[in-house]
């Protein structure tokens, strides 16, 4: 193939350079005041100055890039339960790191001043990284602009043994990857009859045939009539956890838990039993949209449902998310295989909650349809202009509605977040009509910049109330009965006065978080008739849970308490907290 | 024909003890005089010998070997008529004992066990008694700072280790297993030592790559050496782990109450006790029957309460599983008890899958456990499986396999044992491609040589059967009375450590020696590929059509239909190269020699890929050239090797 290779070489070079000289270098204008690696990695680092938090590197992602963790805590970290905050778990969800990061500055600058935030680290510590993708996040920045996936090991993402050979080509200059249509009698997409920016899918039992076929921008670099099949994308954060892992897969990677960054972060939580909740920023947004639990697989060998019971403690939970954050149409999670949402529930037994945090709201047209009227005309092919020269009105057309709704959006927030379709010359398609354009990469996953401090606001004040309803031990109806000859009866009933369980029906399952201890003090040598010094509670519910606990004890010699001594009991576990009497 | 002398020349005057062999490989090079040389024996001992001490070997030209040789060939000429004059002496050969080298460079005692330090220096003498045939390398440093030994023997002459197919050998990933390193040591020490004796063993080392891990948990290896422990103990490796997730790690294991390097049993006097002694093996506690008074009352394993929680053992060492770590089809610890943090989060384990992933060119392996006589083979888990075409290549080795090792059974690991996920097994086979079998030494067959055993260790009865008359009661350690801080006084007692799971002396060269043969018998069914012909016929036009037979006259395929299904490896390629080459029209590939209903393809045609070449696979690659001179085809298979031939083309 070198001459063919050449020939697009050549011709790519000076498709690019006359594109180039028509614009200025481009900036993605859709992530304006996002803050790359090393502007992100020196506000994390200002956050150390404060009293109140600490921050390291859990260590070094692919790219070697630090995956940054901002510890907040009153006292001694490891001393309380502990709240997990994860920026974004996919990289291209920027605004998930941004939104970490402002509630990180907030707690810090609040700090002990703030009614609120006092309570809260009273109550808990919280363990914040803000970009656990590093490396996938700063793609977000890189030319061509696209939407990244994984991280920088090269990968081979269509396996046929070479890495990164095809990926997408920007083929009209403008620094964005965006789509080609083609017009192609055996194309599957058509116009939308609203708006002819939008491509739909024909459905032939309705008699409509499509017109185009639908790529995304870019030529076959290696002549395999396949395009842009391999960018070697690396391998994405949120597909290499260990919970539907799915391998042989595009970017899932060699094995689940085969990244640095996966590693890095899963092992900070397995060496920190005290983390009682984990709340992430994800597509996977199960505050919006609960995890259905299944009665009929619960008691499966291998659990793929969230279980009842859980899933109504996440339902009451994500019922005041979704007061605090107002708003009821966010969209769908996508495919969710190997998630780092998923691992944290049904592999590390943790209440997970996440939220996508933002999403482009339902915006109606503008009655300007004057100014889509001008433009139309020119964007559309001869035979569209016959059909819709007309007065419109909507078609009801529910196919391509999410993009209209985009459309609307960034037509409304003055936002340049579409290319407009234009003709180029295409080396694979000499004799079809060819045109670049459609939606610029990112712009529906990340909300302007202006936006974040009030949703950082919004979900500070979730995660200042989620402590209220996290479990709480009690100890109640301590009593010790001297029965004669040094022989005692202690007696003790353990409750848990929270909300949620001490730990989800999950972490019972899985048997990851750490149960419940209850230990007694005794003078030296004493004998256990009944029960032991230390013992384990396995999971109390909340509200109403409790077990009670009775001692039968012979203390050694007269059988005389020693001066002072009093028994005391104590009650605790690293994500529940403690709770002594006397 | 295998003709061995091996001399030992002691002078009066107390010379150094020289032993002098005429092997094989001599023969080989000087046909001439093979068939005197051991008629000439008395004669050739009396000649000096330049060998060195430890014997010499055949190896490379320009070594001892060969002015050695021509020492050898004049000696050999002169004496052979004095032969003819005299009657020949009796030979002084020593006989060969078959199965074993007949003056090993490094000597092994094969009936006895070897800790981490004695396996390693073995390792390690080896590669410097063979530098030719063996290289040795760690994978990296365990938890407690011992090496991860990879041994790689091949002829490096034939090429290096990433070119030719390899077979990857492991043991005792748990480590208690012990006698899986003996098996490993045994058969590198054999195919090294062996190899100047016999034709199977240098074809081998010349076809095929052996990378031999004999160590897999080296740290808990020294474990159950020096620590107290049962036969079972420790599976797992010697990191901390908090089984109970109390937040004390490891605070209450077994302890060795009675000091005898064994954990054994507790058991207490108890007239009202459920156990009793067994009529014929009084140091075999049974079950009373309903209503029957019993004398004993069983306590559990040796040990006390650590900790003072009121649990005796409760957390020992680890508990993780070394082979539910790996990573396909990886599931939690609250479905595969054992599974750690995720795959590979035992370093461990990571060094290897690290290493084996660098060396596609393994397409077999073998890892060994114990116990209860089984070659298994994956899926482990139910909801996986392996496709039929798989199968049928693992169902032949499998049954020659359980003909070769009596007492063994070929069975699948999740329909036949138990399930298994993230074991090692199935990740060789579902994520690389590679034919892994599971050998678990050691079955009970052995202990009378009966069929139809009880379990994988045999019944007590047995066991306390074989330890009276053949072990001479060695296997048990005697019930003795001792304080206990919680129970008072009991008697502690039972089987040691060192066998139920591990052959005695007596059996374990035997055990090696099968297991061995075995894998050496997988290596040789391991792909190969072989160009059987090439053809060209003139056309006409300037066009010439080259036809080129591919084969792989092997038992195993050169891509599992795991490895096709999911492009593990590159497929085979035939390619069509020549100076004078000067265009591919097309390229056509065909299962049968007429080309009937051909496959073009179109992109690359001078480089033809086949997804696989099957089981005594034959395909047919057919070009249309333009081409006025000879042409080379090569075909190159990332586990089935390379092969070249030259065709001529008639200008």
């Amino acid at each position: 193939m070198p001459i063919r290779s050449t020939v697009i070489a050549v011709w790519l070079t000076f498709a690019v350079i006359a594109a180039a000289q028509q614009a200025a270098p481009p900036t993605n204008l859709a992530l304006h005041g996002y803050l790359d690696h090393e502007q992100f990695s020196a506000a994390v680092k200002k956050v150390d100055e404060s009293e109140l938090a600490e921050v390291t590197s859990l260590g070094k992602s692919a790219g070697g890039r630090d995956i940054w963790l901002i510890t907040i805590s009153i006292g001694k970290p490891e001393s309380k339960p502990a709240i997990a905050l994860l920026g974004n778990v996919q990289g291209s969800h920027l605004a998930g790191g941004e939104l970490a990061l402002r509630m990180a500055q907030q707690v810090i600058e609040k700090g002990e001043k703030d009614e609120a935030v006092k309570k809260l680290l009273e109550r808990v510590t919280l363990y914040i990284i803000p970009r656990p993708d590093p490396d996938a996040s700063e793609k977000c920045f890189a030319l061509p602009f696209r939407v990244p996936v994984g991280n920088d090991r090269k990968t081979d993402d269509d396996r046929d043994f070479a890495f990164g050979e095809d990926p997408p080509n920007d083929l009209n200059g403008d620094g964005f990857i965006t789509q080609l249509r083609i017009e192609d009698p055996a194309g599957t997409q058509m116009l939308h009859p609203d708006d002819p920016r939008v491509l739909i899918t024909a459905d032939p039992k309705k008699n409509e045939r499509g017109k185009y076929r639908l790529l995304s921008e870019g030529i076959d670099d290696d002549g395999d009539e396949q395009w842009n099949e391999d960018a070697g994308d690396g391998v994405a954060f949120d597909r290499n956890f260990t919970f539907g892992y799915k391998p042989f897969s595009a970017n899932t990677g060699p094995n689940a838990v085969s990244e640095p960054e996966c590693r890095a972060v899963a092992d900070f939580f397995f060496d920190h039993p005290n983390i009682a909740a984990v709340f992430s920023f994800s597509l996977d947004d199960n505050l919006f949209h609960p995890w259905k639990p299944n009665s009929q697989t619960e008691k499966e060998r291998i659990r793929k449902n969230i279980l009842g019971g859980d899933a109504t403690a996440i339902d009451f939970l994500a019922e005041s998310y979704r007061k605090l954050h107002g708003g009821s149409d966010a969209p769908s999670p996508p495919d969710t295989n190997g998630a780092f949402s998923r691992w944290a529930y049904f592999h590390y037994g943790r209440w997970s909650l996440n939220a996508r945090g933002w999403w482009v709201p339902k915006t109606e047209a503008k009655k300007e349809e004057a100014k889509e009227d001008e433009k139309k005309p020119d964007e559309k092919k001869e035979e569209a202009k016959d059909e819709k020269k007309e007065e419109k009105k909507p078609s009801g057309e529910k196919r391509g509605s999410e993009q209209i709704n985009l459309l609307n959006w960034l037509a409304a927030n003055k936002i340049d977040g579409f290319v407009e379709w234009k003709e180029i010359k295409h080396p694979d398609f000499p004799d079809q009509k060819v045109e670049v354009g459609g939606f610029k990469p990112l712009v529906d996953l990340n909300p302007p910049v202006a936006e974040l401090d009030k949703l950082a606001d919004k979900h500070l004040n979730f995660l200042n109330k989620l402590p209220d309803y996290f479990p709480q031990p009690e100890l109640r109806e301590f009593s010790k009965e001297e029965l004669g000859g040094g022989v005692y009866r202690v007696k003790v009933t353990v409750s848990n006065i929270g909300y949620l369980p001490t730990m989800p029906e999950m972490g019972g399952v899985n048997g990851i978080p750490h149960p419940l201890q209850i230990e007694i003090s005794v003078p030296k040598d004493t004998l256990f008739l009944q029960g032991s010094a230390r013992s384990e509670i396995n999971r109390l519910s909340g509200l109403t849970g409790k077990s009670e606990r009775t001692w039968l004890i012979r203390l050694p010699g007269e059988g005389k308490l020693p001066d002072g001594f009093d028994f005391k009991i104590r009650v605790w576990a690293p994500a529940v907290g403690e709770a002594v009497v006397k | 024909m295998r003709t061995t002398i091996m001399n030992h020349a002691l002078s009066a005057t107390g010379n150094v003890l020289m032993p002098v062999r005429a092997q094989r490989g001599n023969i080989e090079m000087q046909p001439n005089v093979s068939h005197s040389t051991s008629a000439n024996a008395k004669q050739l001992e009396q000649r000096p010998s330049l060998a060195s001490p430890h014997g010499w070997y055949p190896c490379h030209p320009g070594s001892l070997f060969k002015r050695f040789s021509l020492v050898a060939i004049l000696c050999l000429c002169v004496l052979q008529l004095a032969v003819a004059q005299d009657p020949p002496k009796k030979p002084k050969t020593p006989y060969q004992t078959i199965g074993t080298p007949a003056a090993p460079k490094v000597p092994v005692q094969w009936n006895r066990y070897h800790d981490y330090t004695e396996s390693a220096k073995l390792l390690h003498d080896l590669a410097a008694a063979y530098p030719e045939y063996a290289k040795l390398q760690s994978l990296g440093t365990t938890y407690g700072k011992r090496e991860m030994w990879v041994l790689t023997v091949t002829n490096f002459a034939k090429g290096d280790d990433k070119e030719r197919p390899a077979m990857w050998i492991d043991g005792a990933i748990h480590a208690n297993e012990i006698q899986a390193t003996e098996v490993v040591l045994y058969t590198a020490w054999t195919l090294l030592e062996m190899r100047g004796e016999n034709d199977t063993i240098k074809r081998l080392l010349d076809e095929r790559v052996f990378f031999l891990m004999p160590m897999m948990s080296p740290d808990s290896r020294d474990a159950h050496f020096y620590e107290p422990n049962t036969t079972h103990s420790p599976r797992t490796g010697q990191r901390p782990f908090d089984d109970d997730k109390d937040g004390l790690v490891d605070e209450d294991g077994p302890d060795d109450l009675d000091g005898d390097g064994s954990i054994t049993m507790m058991r207490v006097r108890d007239k009202n006790g459920r156990y009793k002694p067994h009529a014929d093996h009084p140091n075999l506690l049974v079950q009373v029957k309903e209503g029957e008074k019993g004398e004993y009352t069983i306590l559990g394993q040796e040990g006390k309460d650590n900790d003072g929680d009121g649990r005796v053992n409760e957390d020992s060492d680890g508990y993780y599983d070394p082979n539910r770590d790996w990573g396909w089809n990886w599931q939690p610890d609250y479905i595969q008890n054992g599974a750690h943090r995720y795959p590979y989060s035992i370093l461990e384990n990571r060094h290897v899958a690290d290493f084996i992933a660098t060396r596609p060119n393994i397409v077999g392996a073998q890892s060994y456990h114990n116990a209860g006589g089984m070659i298994l083979r994956g899926p482990g888990a139910k909801e996986d499986s392996f496709e039929g075409a798989d199968l049928r290549v693992y169902d032949v080795m499998g049954k020659r396999g359980a003909e070769m090792l009596p007492g063994y059974r070929y069975m699948n690991i999740a329909n036949d044992l138990y399930e298994v996920w993230g074991g090692e097994v199935d990740w060789l086979h579902q994520s690389r491609g590679v034919w892994t079998f599971t050998n678990e030494l050691f079955t009970p067959f052995n202990y009378y040589r009966t069929p139809g055993h009880e379990g994988f260790f045999g019944s007590n009865e047995v066991q306390h059967l074989f330890d009276k008359y053949l072990l001479l009661g060695d296997g048990f350690s005697p019930w003795k009375e001792i304080d206990h801080p919680q129970y008072g006084k009991v008697e502690v007692g039972g089987m040691r450590k060192n066998w139920i799971r591990q052959p005695p002396s007596f059996l374990l060269e035997e055990e090696c020696h099968r297991n061995m043969a075995f894998t050496l018998y997988h290596a040789d069914q391991l792909p190969q590929v072989t160009i059987q012909a090439v053809s060209s016929k003139d056309l006409g036009n300037g066009l010439t059509e080259v036809t080129a037979i591919i084969e792989n006259p092997k038992l195993v395929p050169t891509h599992s239909a795991a490895d096709v299904q999911r492009k593990i490896t590159p497929p085979d390629i035939v390619e069509l190269s020549g100076k004078d080459l000067k265009k591919v029209v097309l390229a056509l590939k065909s299962n049968e020699p007429f080309f009937r209903t051909p496959t073009e393809q179109k992109r690359e045609p001078a480089k033809v890929k086949l997804d696989s070449i099957g089981s005594y696979g034959v395909t047919y690659v057919r070009w249309l050239v333009e081409s006025s001179g000879p042409l080379e085809v090569k075909v190159t298979s990332v586990k089935g090797g390379c092969a070249r031939k030259v065709v001529e083309i008639k200008d």
